[in-house]
């Protein structure tokens, strides 16, 4: 169960929608606003569903893009053999 | 207060966020505690890119379990691009080299250590003169400065390459040229203080995703009427993510970025909108033959640079052209010019570097606050390895060469090697050394976190025969590289092993040792100094120094040798401390001054020079040359280009002519070929790839077009596609509307996947000052074969 903490950066004019979009997400927690940057803590069941959760955030309309601040993996990564 | 330990990590989740956005935490309260049941915090360099962010690691139970950004280092504050989310992660990939392997009759066998060290020994024995080793700007300042210890006093040849010399040479011979001293005197706070940025050939809103967001964020945070007067440029010739935040677009037929600088000089000069005070003072101008010349001859070279002339070489507009004069003629404008690959991996890269200067020291948009070009590097130690420890063939540490008398007796006295170790002639470049390895004339290379297999230009020329030599190659997992390997070393990574990196700004940044390697897997730090005990043991002469003991000896602070080539032995010394400090001590004669290892172990990245004050506190240095933050600059000078070779403080205008390129798209070959990264991997993918996330986002290497060439040719996405050029063929998958757009007559294919090897096709013809091959451009033909 991964804890992320993230930071998503909007256009000031979309902070307050995206906010509400961000907080209406069962797995999101809306921490902090600050001007067009929203701070947010994720707990997903796995990183895949960490990638997919950050594909849809960055899709919502405002959002310029994502930074990571805080990780943790704790609970085991699976990685792969790439060939 | 929280209770359990998942609301403790997520109250530090929350904590770290908060600090990232500036927000005052609770006294007392911080992201980065340590957990009584284990879990504890300590920092290190991220090992991506060379932006050099701030990482704090979590450790627990002898695995890194946590990272975050680290809120402390100046580069970052906090923040992480997406591969900082799997920086943890490339250390657990399921096929980690664990033991040493010796190809016996074309198959790997597991080996013991001191089979594989003995076996390395004799090998270099029988040929020294002919042995070479190759490694990278990922090598620890420790690594480098240990690896030119060996081969230049040790074996006495020179031929010590990095593979710094395909991305980042061409950067270093311009700063030479222009200022006398290698790396950017600038710094990232000038990302805080600029209103315009204008990025060469660069995508840095993938690349460097962090300082792009240093500036987008500034730009998004300003009251519309101040953020308007902040502009992003993006000079390029593919559009990019980068391209999608710019404000103006300018798309450039490739190699005329040299026009479109020389295009920008002939405007200040005629619009008589240069800084003239600066220019008396601070430059002088010479020709591309190295001759002097004044600023008469100067303004006559640049008629060929007219608007006119310009657009029509560069397919840039006279409106666009004519801005950018304006904007660098324009006194109140603050500018940072940035690049990477597409000035430096260039065939007249070190003058299209030179021909930025040109622009910036002209408009005097340098040395002052938001004011700066900014070359920025690829690789975590590109410059605080391959490049200040000197790990090219002609180089010796800090900027010393190996040509110079001088340098060489400084060299051999700190190393106490015997008088007239250190070989005067330069040593093979890059694709010289591989081209020697492919005509026998090296019998042997040892390849150190790398992979020339995969990253080399024109593959099946300069690794042929690869196979048949003696090529021993450390690594942390299979590569295209170790396929050809006789013998494979398996490496320590990142944290599994202390270390030291210097990143795009001068800042050196030290980690200690976190978690231990995998199985046998140790430090290449330790597996030189075992291999070079190994040959001293045996009697080869150029590792006994002048008293006859061991030249790599590792020595305790009472001079007493350590037996650190025993790896029991090496795991209780932190050996990077010492070799370190011995490595500083080159450094403060050179105006390249580190902090002492102590010092560094305390801070969170420290730019150099680094001198001590009155009161005994480390300064570093923000900005080079500038009064009040250079030490080295004069009272009174104000800007002091100290460095320059002439002795005058002067930086050198150069009158750098546009030459075409060595291949241009023809009747037979009619497309434009350009080759880069992508988010998700890191250069050749060895890593990022055993990540499943990043491997699952970007599994494979495609080939992206226009659409409207696409439409012409017939093609759409997925169809498969063979590109061609004159040395060779790739087969991919069409990508038409993807994450960038080429220009039209123009294609892009990634080089990450070891699959699809594109360097199969690319050019290695190269910059004939800088040697660093083109990777940019050549010419190809496609055609759909499914």
């Amino acid at each position: 169960m991964p804890i992320s903490s993230l930071v998503v950066h909007t256009g000031e004019e979309y902070t307050s929608k995206v906010r509400d979009q961000l907080n209406g997400h069962p797995v999101i927690e809306v921490v902090h606003v600050s001007g067009g940057a929203i701070a947010i803590v994720t707990e997903t069941p796995d990183d895949s569903v960490d990638k997919l959760l950050w594909k849809q955030i960055e899709e919502i309309p405002g959002v310029s893009h994502l930074e990571l601040v805080y990780h943790n993996f704790e609970d085991g990564k699976e990685y792969i053999d790439a060939h | 207060m929280p209770t359990s330990r998942r609301e403790f990590i997520r109250r530090s989740a929350q904590l770290a966020a908060l600090a990232a956005l500036g927000v005052p935490l609770p006294e007392g309260a911080s992201a980065a505690v340590n957990l009584p049941d284990g879990l504890h915090w300590q920092k290190a360099p991220c090992r991506f890119c060379g932006t050099g962010c701030g990482v704090m690691v979590g450790v627990q139970g002898g695995r890194v379990v946590a990272v975050q950004g680290d809120p402390d280092n100046g580069v970052n504050k906090g923040l992480l691009c997406a591969k900082g989310y799997h920086a943890g992660g490339i250390l657990y990939g399921k096929d980690r080299l664990t033991h040493p392997l010796i190809r016996k009759n074309g198959v790997y066998e597991k080996a013991s250590w001191d089979e594989a060290i003995e076996l390395i020994a004799d090998s270099i024995m029988a040929d020294p003169d002919r042995f070479s080793i190759y490694g990278s700007g990922q090598w620890t300042v420790p690594e480098g400065y240990q690896n030119s210890k060996f081969i230049k006093a040790g074996l006495s040849n020179n031929h010590l390459e990095p593979n710094a010399r395909l991305c980042m040479a061409s950067a270093a011979v311009g700063l030479i040229s222009t200022f006398g001293v290698d790396e950017p005197s600038g710094c990232y706070e000038d990302l805080d203080e600029c209103d315009t940025v204008i990025t060469w050939g660069n995508n840095w809103a993938e690349m460097h995703p962090v300082l792009f967001s240093r500036f987008m964020d500034r730009k998004k945070a300003l009251p519309k009427f101040q953020s308007a007067r902040m502009t992003y440029i993006d000079m390029a010739t593919r559009k990019t993510r980068s391209t999608q935040s710019a404000d103006i677009y300018m798309e450039f037929v490739p190699q005329t970025d040299m026009v479109i600088a020389n295009c920008i000089c002939y405007q200040l000069l005629k619009n008589d909108t240069y800084d003239k005070d600066f220019v008396a003072k601070h430059t002088r101008f010479q020709a591309d033959d190295g001759s002097e010349m004044d600023l008469e001859a100067f303004r006559t070279f640049l008629e060929d640079y007219t608007l006119e002339k310009a657009s029509a070489l560069s397919g840039v507009s006279i409106g666009h052209l004519k801005m950018l004069g304006d904007l660098f003629g324009d006194p109140k404008r603050k500018v940072v010019s940035l690049w990477c690959m597409g000035l430096n991996q260039h065939t007249r890269g070190t003058a299209v570097n030179n021909l930025v200067y040109n622009v910036h020291l002209l408009a005097g948009k340098i040395g002052k606050p938001g004011s700066t070009p900014f070359s920025l590097t690829g690789q975590p130690s590109a410059c605080g390895t391959a490049r200040e420890v000197g790990t090219f063939a002609h180089a010796l540490p800090s900027g010393r060469l190996v040509a110079n008398e001088e340098h060489r007796k400084e060299c051999e006295d700190l190393w106490n090697a015997v008088p007239g170790a250190i070989n005067p002639k330069p040593g093979f470049h890059t694709v010289q050394m591989f081209e020697a390895l492919a005509a026998g004339e090296l019998t042997g290379m040892w390849v150190q976190v790398t992979n020339p297999g995969q990253s080399m230009p024109h593959l099946h020329k300069n690794l042929a025969n690869a196979e048949d030599r003696f090529l021993v190659v450390s690594d942390v997992y299979p590569t295209a590289t170790t396929r050809l390997a006789k013998v494979v070393l398996p490496s320590a990574l990142w944290v599994e092993k202390n270390g030291v990196f210097g990143n795009s700004e001068r800042r050196t940044q030290q980690w200690f040792k976190a978690v231990d390697p995998p199985g046998e897997a140790r430090d290449d730090v330790w597996q030189v100094l075992a291999v070079a005990h190994r040959m001293y043991e045996k009697g080869f002469k150029g590792l006994r120094d002048r008293d006859g003991n061991f030249l790599l000896a590792i020595r305790d602070e009472n001079g007493q040798e350590i037996e650190a080539w025993k790896w029991e032995v090496f795991n209780t010394v932190n050996v990077d401390r010492i070799l370190y400090n011995e490595y500083r001590a080159l450094t403060t004669k050179k105006h390249k001054d580190l902090a002492p290892y102590d010092v560094l172990a305390e801070h969170h990245g420290l730019r150099w020079p680094v001198v001590q004050d009155d009161a005994g506190i480390w300064r570093e240095t923000t900005r080079r040359f500038v009064e009040g933050e250079d030490p080295y600059v004069e009272k009174g000078k104000g800007i002091q280009f100290y460095g320059a070779k002439a002795g005058d403080d002067r930086a050198i205008i150069w009158a750098r002519p546009y030459v075409a390129p060595p291949e241009v798209p023809d009747a037979e070959y009619p497309l434009w070929l350009c080759t880069g990264r992508v988010l998700e991997h890191w250069h050749t993918g060895t890593m990022t790839q055993r990540v499943k996330e990043l491997h699952n986002a970007m599994p494979r290497a495609y080939v992206e077009f226009h659409p409207m060439d696409a439409n012409e040719l017939g093609i759409q996405d997925g169809d498969t596609i063979r590109v061609q050029s004159r040395r060779g063929s790739m087969v991919l998958p069409a990508w038409v509307r993807g994450r960038g757009m080429p220009a039209r007559g123009a294609v892009f294919v990634p080089f990450f996947d070891e699959n699809k090897l594109i360097n199969e096709v690319t050019l290695d013809a190269f910059c004939p000052q800088s040697k660093q091959p083109d990777y940019k451009k050549c010419a190809v033909r496609v055609e759909k074969v499914g």
